[in-house]
């Protein structure tokens, strides 16, 4: 769930929009849009597929949102299992064309200075180049914890999965990732973690 | 202490850290029994949060949500022609 959104307002905004109400939609737009976008990038590993397919992610939502359920998942655990979905779908079209294209210049910057900008695009693409030699549940479990921001019971319910099984992946993936960032050359005389 | 416990006070602290509620030294406070295997694994945690945090461009926002938009059944020609 959205930090600054607590569980009855996004029940009250997820129900006005199940009925069509056009401002609730614009509203969960807004909430999860960033959060999509990032685990998408995280899952893809490219921007441009991270634009694309966050767009079709919030089209599917559109479609199937008059069907979603509050008995059968969270509202976050839903929609990211759409957008897991589409990842799948993606790869299986991308097939034999092999692995998406690198970070670009496409990625975002906001308001920050060049230097700045050049050490997170870094550190985006040594994690995202590091999550890529991950089994695909421990991808998983990252992109759903650290890019999209839900909490383990969320993730668990995302991934059909009990919640002590995603702490054991959770636990995996970053001792795994924590041993490949360690092993980046020394910069600036910054010490690998 | 098994292992589960230790996924259980990992994923505590880990909450705890990516939530802003608490920092990694509160955390190792707390459970300074466990600061040889907690702090390695929360300082990669924190790495990789930093490192993940992003932001779409704004365009993107932009042209998805005239996507959205337009799809909305409310937009269809359907719903505007009656």
């Amino acid at each position: 769930m959205s930090p600054s959104l607590d569980a009855h307002g996004e029940r009250a905004i997820v129900d006005a929009a199940k009925l069509g109400d056009e401002a609730a939609l614009a509203e969960l737009y807004s909430l999860y849009f960033p959060r999509v976008y990032r685990y998408i990038l995280a899952r893809m590993g490219s921007p441009y597929d991270a634009e694309d397919l966050t767009e079709e992610v919030f089209l599917r939502v559109l479609d199937a949102i008059e069907r979603f359920q509050w008995r059968e998942a969270p509202f976050s655990a839903w929609l990211f299992r759409i957008a897991h979905n589409a990842v799948i779908s993606q790869r299986r079209k991308e097939g034999a064309r092999g692995r998406s294209s690198p970070l670009s210049e496409a990625l975002p910057v906001d308001s920050q200075g060049p230097e700045e900008m050049v050490a997170n695009r870094l550190a985006l693409n040594e994690i995202l180049k590091a999550a890529e030699t991950l089994p695909e549940a421990q991808r998983r479990v990252i992109s759903l914890r650290f890019s999209a921001g839900l909490t383990v019971a969320e993730t668990a319910r995302a991934m059909g999965k009990g919640e002590g099984n995603v702490k054991v992946i959770q636990h995996k993936a970053i001792a795994k990732l924590r041993e490949m960032l360690a092993q980046r050359p020394k910069v600036h005389g910054k010490r690998p973690v | 202490m098994g292992r589960g416990q230790f996924d259980d006070i990992f994923e505590e602290c880990l909450s705890a850290l990516l939530e802003g509620r608490r920092s990694i030294e509160e955390s190792l406070s707390l459970y300074p029994a466990w600061r040889g295997r907690l702090e390695p694994l929360l300082r990669a945690a924190e790495e990789i949060s930093v490192g993940l945090e992003t932001t779409p461009p704004l365009y993107v926002k932009e042209r998805g949500l005239q996507a959205f938009d337009r799809a909305q059944p409310s937009k269809q020609p359907d719903a505007m022609a009656s």
